[in-house]
């Protein structure tokens, strides 16, 4: 073999890779927050991912593990919490309450006991009130309601859901059923009442909320492919430090 | 003029630039020294005053060495002339002073002139015109020589083929040649006194004129004012068919193998060159521009290349006559002439057909027609049973009437249209297939249904309309004067609609006019764009002194831009858009109405025989725009020795209207805006040094270039605001061909950076690739079979990828606990730091192609096969993540193209 046919080998044969080539100091620290006037206690997790190009044979359960140890504060112009690590990578504002005024802002501090500062503020929306229909009103299963509230200055998305019953709770998995959610020029809907267990025919609580525009970027952004992406508002760090009001009521729910 | 060119100069003209005006460049020597024009070309001095006609015939002869013929009859009678004179050829001398006489002259060749009566010459000369064609293609064919033989007398044809010999009465012998093919002898050729005749010579090529013209790209048969550019290449239509490729040859695919031209993918026919954005290159087709040069979303051509007849690509450094592009050239011409009669040549594959007839009833008017269209809809459905609802088709019309031998009128069209159009109709039985309510849910009736509609429409056209006048001074220049029109209309309609059954319950039908309410304000989208260009512009050459022609002209511009959508709620919809905006609104109505001007004047100025260099400026001035921009450019040339040419180029460039395209995107709707009021426009430095050498089978090309970039656009989350950032880019670039008899190659290596900075973050482009080779080859295999092939291999392009995954949460609002569900997500990291850190690996990737020639008389027959990708190297598009069945997850390869082998038909006629 001569030594152009060696060459060529050779360069074939380092090109045979399939994988990326590069380097990134990008940051994996995630916090996940929202505060709202809604909440007792106001909770702040803090968690750490995996690179993409790391995550080859990881279950999604071993994708990220919780952030130890940080020192977590959160000022307003009223207040400044520290905020305490209750359980690994959750902390809450447990020794002082931090309370949550609508049009207020807030200002995240992290300090990790190895890692970078992450930075964040979140001004929360304004209170606002469920205008129609109006409060216990009696409406037929099946039927078409229509939905309106007042504008909440500094929304970001609005979100109809109600809260669920228990039956439905075990078949979604959760607390909340959501309707939809709408631009922020948005206050109307039409929403067409049902239920999935025979048990429902009662009083329904529904809820409207307000997220900021930091929150709403972070749950409601999509790829060029159109799968989830989450769009971050942290200065140093992935995640969102968000912040959320609503306004409910309930209505009567009759079979005819 | 007429004069005989032997083979020794033939091969350098067919190695070099074949322009008559470069040729008198090179031979307007110093006049102090020994010229190394013809005699009957050099330009002398005379001063004599009632000086005998012989004495002063024999002053002319002296300075200029040409020799006159007469018989001693005629010049008896003493006639006595005067003339003071300078800067004169022989033959504007002789008119000088044989004005008033009934003596006339008859150049017989490039150093002799016959003088004779008048009428003599009227009595004893006739003239032969005529064209030489090439018998395969029907292409003219410059450079060729033809002889009158057992004489001095002969001619060269000029850029389309043409000659003109004056001869005397008589019969005579003509032979033709040209390096390449084979020689025509025509013998007892009858001249008549006073007549013309007209002759086309169709020459057939030899073995070693296919594998010349159809392997590398090369120099020949530039229009002039190319000449001097350093970074100009020629492809020809041969070469386009040789280059192996998925189904349809390709004009940009061919392009796309030349040093500094790079695309971003196997499947997308867009051009980054040394750096530069695709919306950068200023694509003109008969020299109009065009907007939309792309069909099926960017994988193919707008264009037939069986009507190009070549593409002249400047890389950079272009004349002050090209402007508002900051990048590049591509100057497509198609073609001009069968040269009597009619012919052409059709294709037939898999995927699509096309045919193209020339024709020429009358020597006057030439005509050619051509049309093709895909069939990827009907294959599909035929051979794999899937509906894929796309296709495209294009025509062209050219009309080519020279009324007389100084005027040409060019007239053609261009019309191109590519479609998708899908509908699907869905009878759904129950409503819980789309809505997941749990089946055994009490309200939902068995048996109840609904239907659902989607239609889809999509299309994309481009249409061109040009009127092209060229005048011909002679020696004296050219004027050229041409109107054109651009029009690229684009639509897309997206449409959901459901309706319930007869019998459906409450329920259903509650159910389907909220989807319907849903998709009216959510799904349903309208978008309609357009661009329409009409410019009229003219050209002047004229040599206004010694050693200096001098160029100028201008052009004014209406264009119309017309970009209108509505509900774009949809997010997806919205990502598709998001190369033009950040976060486009919903509803869009955005329309302009733009005027550019411009003028421009160079002086192409020959400092020696061996200088020569073209200082140029332009000026721009545009109605949308506060800034007028006044652009200096530079050129020059410098032939070390007859091998060895040094080239330099200068350059500062303008652009009015951008489309914020970076990151490689498939040109889905090409918007471009422009930069308004007090905006500051794009604009480009071009610094280029190169040399060339050409020796008898090899060439070599050395270059190296810098550009450096400001006011590019960039998106932000307005519309359509802009950010302005920098950018640079630089590289070398080295060529290297043979030209064999039986086997031809060309290599080409070109190391290349390309950077922009926005907000004070710079980074490298998706286009930026490292390294790049190209190995590309012909070879005869004998028995009229040819083999081509093309390898590639670069540096992977960057990419941004510093998503960061986590498990999926879901946020309980009623608690403010996220809450861990299965699966995972990803965060999107600050790419604005981050951007193109990493690089998809090294691309290669060997292409092949096998075509047979079946001459019959008059028509020949041309299988051929090709496989693209030929060892099925596995490049990477991108990648994607998945799980695998056990739930953990998997990078996936996306691929670019797999190996693909397509075969066809070509016929010519």
């Amino acid at each position: 073999m001569s030594k152009f046919q060696i060459l060529i080998l050779i360069l074939l044969t380092m090109s045979c890779s399939l994988d990326p080539v590069g380097e990134t100091d990008a940051t994996k620290v995630t916090v996940l927050a929202v505060l709202s006037p809604d909440y007792v206690r106001q909770t702040i997790m803090l968690v750490e991912g995996t690179n993409i190009f790391d995550v080859d044979g990881l279950y999604p359960s071993e994708l990220d593990h919780p952030v130890q140890g940080a020192r977590m504060v959160v000022r307003s112009a009223k207040q400044t919490v520290e905020f305490t690590e209750v359980s690994p990578g959750l902390y809450q504002d447990a020794e002082t309450q931090l309370q949550v005024v609508s049009g207020e802002s807030y200002f995240l501090e992290v300090q990790e006991a190895d890692g970078p500062e992450l930075f964040a503020r979140t001004t929360v929306p304004g209170a606002f009130r469920i205008i129609a229909p109006e409060d216990s009103a009696t409406f037929v299963i099946e039927s078409e309601v229509a939905f309106s509230w007042q504008r909440s200055s500094g929304a970001g998305t609005y979100v109809l859901g109600r809260n669920l019953f228990e039956c439905e709770k075990e078949f979604f998995g959760r607390n909340f059923g959501f309707y939809g959610s709408f631009d922020k020029t948005q206050t109307k809907i039409i929403a067409w009442i049902n239920i999935f267990c025979n048990s429902s025919l009662q009083a329904q609580t529904f809820k409207v909320l307000a997220y900021d525009s930091s929150l709403a970027a972070y749950l409601y952004s999509v790829d060029s492919n159109g799968a989830p992406l989450q769009r971050s508002n942290i200065d140093g760090g992935l995640g969102v430090f968000g912040s959320m009001v609503s306004d409910s009521l309930t209505i009567v729910v009759t079979s005819q | 003029m007429k004069f005989v060119v032997d083979k020794i100069k033939l091969i350098a003209l067919a190695a070099a630039v074949l322009s008559t005006g470069r040729i008198s460049a090179q031979t307007a020597a110093d006049s102090s020294t020994i010229s190394s024009l013809p005699p009957i070309e050099r330009k002398i001095a005379v001063h004599f005053s009632r000086l005998p006609l012989r004495a002063a015939l024999s002053e002319i002869s002296q300075k200029s060495q040409v020799k006159f013929v007469y018989s001693d009859e005629l010049l008896r009678s003493e006639y006595r002339v005067s003339a003071k004179l300078a800067d004169k050829t022989p033959s504007e001398i002789l008119d000088e002073i044989l004005n008033g006489l009934s003596i006339g002259y008859v150049a017989q060749s490039e150093s002799q002139i016959v003088l004779t009566k008048k009428n003599t010459i009227q009595e004893k000369y006739g003239s032969i015109q005529g064209q030489v064609l090439d018998a395969a293609t029907g292409e003219a064919l410059s450079g060729a020589n033809v002889e009158v033989l057992g004489t001095t007398i002969g001619a060269a044809s000029n850029f389309g083929g043409f000659f003109d010999l004056k001869l005397p009465v008589g019969r005579h012998d003509l032979r033709v040649s040209v390096i390449g093919y084979e020689s025509i002898t025509r013998q007892q050729v009858q001249v008549m006194a006073g007549k013309k005749i007209y002759l086309t010579f169709r020459l057939k090529p030899t073995v070693l004129q296919m594998q010349e013209v159809q392997v590398t790209s090369s120099r020949n048969n530039l229009p002039e004012h190319m000449e001097i550019e350093p970074s100009v290449i020629t492809v020809r239509r041969s070469q386009f068919a040789a280059t192996p490729t998925v189904g349809e040859p390709d004009l940009f695919r061919t392009l796309q193998n030349l040093p500094g031209v790079s695309s971003p993918n196997d499947y997308s026919n867009e051009l980054f060159i040394r750096g530069g954005n695709s919306d950068q290159n200023l694509i003109m087709l008969d020299g109009a521009v065009i907007y939309n040069p792309y069909h099926l979303l960017g994988l193919a051509g707008a264009f037939n290349p069986d009507i190009v007849e070549q593409v002249n690509l400047s890389l950079g450094g272009f004349s002050a006559r090209y402007g508002d592009r900051l990048s590049s050239v591509i100057d497509v011409r198609t073609k001009s002439t069968n040269g009597g009669g009619t012919g052409g040549f059709g294709n037939f594959s898999l995927m699509s057909s096309k045919l193209t007839v020339l024709g020429s009833q009358h020597p006057k008017l030439n005509w050619i027609v051509s049309g093709r269209r895909t069939y990827h809809d009907v294959a599909a459905s035929l051979f794999v049973g899937k509906d894929v609802p796309y296709y495209f088709y294009d025509f062209y019309g050219k009309l080519i009437f020279s009324p007389g031998k100084n005027n040409v009128f060019y007239f053609s069209s261009f019309y191109s249209r590519d479609q998708f159009s899908y509908t699907d109709e869905t009878r759904h039985p129950n409503i819980e297939d789309v809505f997941e309510i749990p089946t055994d849910s009490p309200l939902i009736p068995d048996n109840e249904g609904y239907t659902s509609r989607k239609r889809e429409f999509f299309f994309w056209n481009n249409l061109l309309l040009t009127a092209h006048w060229l005048h011909e001074f002679g020696a004296n220049g050219q004027f050229e004067l041409q109107f054109s029109q651009s029009r690229s209309p684009s639509d897309l309609d997206y449409e959901e609609s459901f309706s319930a059954a007869s019998n459906a319950s409450e329920a259903t039908r509650k159910h389907v006019d909220l989807e319907n309410q849903e998709a009216r304000e959510n799904n349903n989208l309208e978008i309609d764009n357009g661009i329409l260009d009409r410019t009229l512009k003219a050209d002047w050459t004229l040599p206004v002194a010694q050693n200096h022609k001098l160029s100028f002209g201008g052009g004014l511009s209406f264009l119309h831009l017309n970009y209108f959508w509505e509900s774009l709620l949809n997010e997806i919809d919205q990502k598709e858009l998001a190369v033009f905006f950040d976060s486009p609104p919903d509803s869009f109505d955005y329309r302009r109405n733009l005027k550019q001007f411009y003028f421009y004047a160079e002086d192409s100025w020959n400092v020696s025989r061996r200088l020569s260099i073209r200082p140029g400026v332009r000026f721009e001035k545009r109605n949308f725009n506060s800034k007028w921009v006044l652009e200096p450019r530079l050129n020059l040339s410098y032939e070390w020795s007859d091998a060895l040419t040094l080239k330099a180029a200068y350059g500062l460039f303008h652009q009015g209207l951008g489309t914020s395209l970076e990151d490689g995107y498939l040109q889905f709707l090409p918007l471009p805006f422009p930069s308004e009021k007090d905006a500051p426009l794009e604009s480009a430095h071009h610094f280029i040094a190169g040399l060339e050498w050409r020796g008898d089978k090899w060439e070599f090309s050395a270059e190296g270039y810098y550009k450096s970039l400001s006011g590019l656009l960039k998106t932000t989350n307005s519309t359509p605001e802009f950010i302005h950032g920098t950018g640079r880019s630089y590289g070398l670039e080295f060529g290297m061909r043979r030209l064999g008899d039986r086997f031809n190659f060309e290599v080409n290596y070109a190391l290349s950076y390309a950077k922009r900075k926005f907000d004070g973050v710079e980074y490298y482009t998706s286009f930026d690739q490292r390294h790049n080779l190209s190995a590309l080859g012909q070879y005869h295999l004998g028995k009229n079979w040819l083999l081509n092939f093309r390898w590639s291999l670069a540096t992977g392009r960057p990419f941004t990828s510093d998503d960061v995954f986590f498990s999926s949460r879901y946020l309980d609002p009623l608690t403010g606990q996220w809450i861990t569900l299965p699966g995972y997500n990803q965060n999107e990291a600050d790419f604005s730091q981050q951007k193109n850190r990493f690089r998809y690996p090294i691309y290669h990737r060997l292409d092949i192609s096998f075509t047979k020639r079946i001459q019959k008389r008059g028509w020949a027959l041309l299988p051929y096969i090709q496989v693209v990708n030929a060892y099925y190297r596995r490049n990477v598009l991108s990648y994607d993540w998945g799980t695998e069945d056990d739930g953990r997850l998997k990078r996936q390869i996306i691929p670019m193209m797999p190996i693909i082998p397509t075969f066809g038909l070509a016929v010519e006629f």
